[in-house]
């Protein structure tokens, strides 16, 4: 069965397809079209992104690109059936396992970039859908739309962000952040730094530092920035992150 | 070696360009202004007369974005929004073929086809939207665009090809007196005069099918059918939303005797502009030949989808509430979005969608 399951969502400029099973109704592809501009980039920058993460993972990503002419750009991804994504309702401490296992997945795929202040971009390493676990814990990386390997955004910055939209849906289920969620932040930016994949960009103020490096570069989401939730955590919460940052770092 | 190929595929784009060009040559001895005539000539349009002639002037010292954001700043989403081109990817475009839009007014979705590699014929009775079309296609550099002024319901095209586009077209066949879409919607009788003599008039229903006969034969064996129009069961016209063509309550589903009598008392017109449900649009294809139809569900309209899915237990199931920007009250809210996820999410009231989209193949 093939459906239209997205026209231009999030300020994209792409049509989203979904190919599934008839009778299970699994998901076996994810198809992505656009004759816009701004679409066919980020069908280009998905597949340079699948390409250098295809490049360095174990795991790696099944694509087609259908067509490509000048204006039109059609892609159809396969899902690895045997990954899945975690629960959205899960709260952070239930989670905090999965968010492990995507840093140290990251530390492992950016093992090339150990020391650099810049570094590749997957641009929303959200565990809502972009980021795919398997029965053996091992992590695949999806949805390479707003890959960026330009080497001028700092090293880091997929982790702290994800940590950050963890928390923001912490704060809305909870109106607060709990001990044990901070000192997960807190031991996952040391985990990070000691590891080599933290820019000194975001080291200082990591929380401050993550929002004003998207909010001065929202080009790098082709217009989609308003999407991502970490934005929407407010000034007292970005402050309260980076005070308990500074106690330990 | 990519010189070569780009070389290459000018090449064979300019030989399929000059087979079209030779093709509606045969058909149409008239051309004028780059755009084939046969004659007949009518007029349905979103604007007046007079305000296309102002527009088509304007169109001769801006470019069109800047005409169309000045003059008609209303439809401009409606004109050049890509997200109108959703439904074009239920079909298959992995080779470019040749593509017939009947009735393709200001061409986006011809231009949507012509983007995808395809040499589109855009047929419209109208001359200025073909002009506009014509400026439009120009502009963007798509030379696979070919246009001709006809009446869609006289053409003569017979398997040529791969595609035909029927997008918000079909219920306006029966409809042959010239049309100015808000005029026909408000207006109690139609200002525009019916060059035809109303007993002279066919059955809307059978005038339909035999249109999509023709549509049929313009098709080569397995090209296909795209075909959006609203359905007559929407829920939303069963709470009493206006028919989207005459404005009147309750007219697309009551039986079509009760609506003429409805229309012809408020309207002081037949009730022509006939929509259908899924089962009897598909009824219709089948008498036009179409073997193989496949049919969709779509929201919020076809006109700006958000979601297609297939008009079955399996495609209904996919059904997720998507964002409307035209629902803004608590009351559209509540009518619009909650009751829509009730019916469709449990419900499952599949033949209650707002629009059906038909993928059909010859």
């Amino acid at each position: 069965m093939k459906y239209i399951k997205g026209v231009h969502r999030h300020g994209s400029e792409n049509f989203l397809m979904l190919l599934k099973d008839d009778k299970t109704l699994e998901t076996k592809s994810i198809i992505k079209a656009s004759t816009s501009e701004k679409g066919i980039k980020s069908i280009m920058s998905e597949c340079e992104g699948i390409e250098w993460y295809n490049s360095v993972s174990k795991n790696k990503i099944e694509y087609t690109l259908e067509k490509k002419i000048k204006t039109y750009h059609r892609i159809k991804i396969e899902i690895n059936r045997s990954f899945f994504n975690v629960n959205p309702s899960l709260n952070y401490l239930m989670i905090e396992k999965y968010l492990d296992l995507t840093i140290n997945h990251y530390i492992q795929i950016w093992d090339k970039y150990k020391g650099y202040q810049f570094a590749p971009f997957h641009g929303d390493l959200s565990l809502v859908g972009n980021v795919m676990f398997n029965d053996k814990n091992e992590v695949l990386f999806v949805d390479w739309e707003q890959f960026s390997d330009n080497m001028n955004i700092p090293t880091g910055l997929d982790v702290t962000m994800t940590l950050m939209e963890n928390i923001y849906y912490e704060i809305i289920r909870y109106k607060k952040i709990k001990k044990n969620v901070m000192k997960h932040f807190v031991n996952s930016i040391q985990y990070l730094n000691k590891s080599k994949l933290l820019s000194r960009y975001l080291l200082d103020s990591p929380a401050i530092n993550t929002l004003n490096f998207i909010n001065s570069h929202t080009d790098i989401w082709n217009g989609q920035h308003l999407k991502l939730p970490v934005l929407k955590l407010s000034k007292n919460v970005v402050q309260e992150l980076d005070n308990a940052i500074s106690k330990i770092i | 070696m990519k010189e070569l190929s780009s070389k290459l595929k000018k090449l064979i784009m300019e030989k399929k360009n000059n087979y079209i060009k030779q093709y509606l040559n045969k058909i149409y001895s008239k051309s004028e202004n780059g755009i084939f005539s046969s004659g007949n000539s009518g007029y349905w349009s979103n604007l007046s007369k007079d305000k296309n002639n102002e527009f088509s002037k304007l169109l001769e010292t801006k470019d069109c974005k800047t005409a169309v954001k000045s003059f008609i700043p209303k439809f401009e989403e409606m004109i050049f929004s890509s997200k109108r081109e959703a439904g074009l990817e239920l079909l298959d475009h992995k080779k470019g073929g040749v593509c017939i839009d009947y009735g393709s007014m200001w061409g986006v979705l011809s231009v949507g086809m012509a983007k995808r590699g395809h040499q589109v014929i855009a047929v419209d009775q109208t001359y200025d939207s073909l002009n506009f079309l014509k400026t439009r296609s120009i502009e963007e550099g798509l030379e696979n665009i070919h246009l001709v002024q006809d009446d869609i319901r006289e053409v003569k095209f017979k398997d040529i090809a791969d595609y035909a586009i029927v997008n918000g077209v079909l219920e306006w066949i029966p409809e042959k007196s010239e049309v100015i879409v808000s005029e026909y919607y408000e207006k109690k009788v139609s200002k525009t005069k019916s060059s035809i003599k109303k007993k002279l008039l066919k059955h809307p229903r059978d005038m339909q099918v035999e249109f999509l006969k023709k549509v049929y034969d313009s098709l080569n064996t397995g090209g296909q059918l795209f075909l959006a129009i609203e359905n007559k069961l929407n829920y939303a016209y069963l709470l009493g939303r206006p028919d989207p063509h005459v404005n009147l309550k309750f007219t697309t589903f009551l039986p079509r005797s009760i609506s003429n009598v409805i229309s012809k008392i408020f309207r002081k017109k037949d009730y022509r502009t006939y929509i259908y449900s899924f089962s009897e649009l598909k009824d219709l294809l089948r008498e036009a030949g179409f073997k193989k139809i496949d049919d969709y569900c779509c929201f919020p309209m076809y006109h700006f989808p958000s979601l297609i899915f297939p008009n079955s237990n399996e495609g209904i199931s996919q059904y997720i509430a998507y964002k409307d920007k035209n629902i803004v009250t608590w009351k559209q809210k509540l009518v619009f979005k909650y009751l829509e996820v009730f019916l469709m999410k449990y419900l499952k009231f599949k033949n209650l969608s707002p629009a059906i989209i038909v993928v059909a193949k010859k």
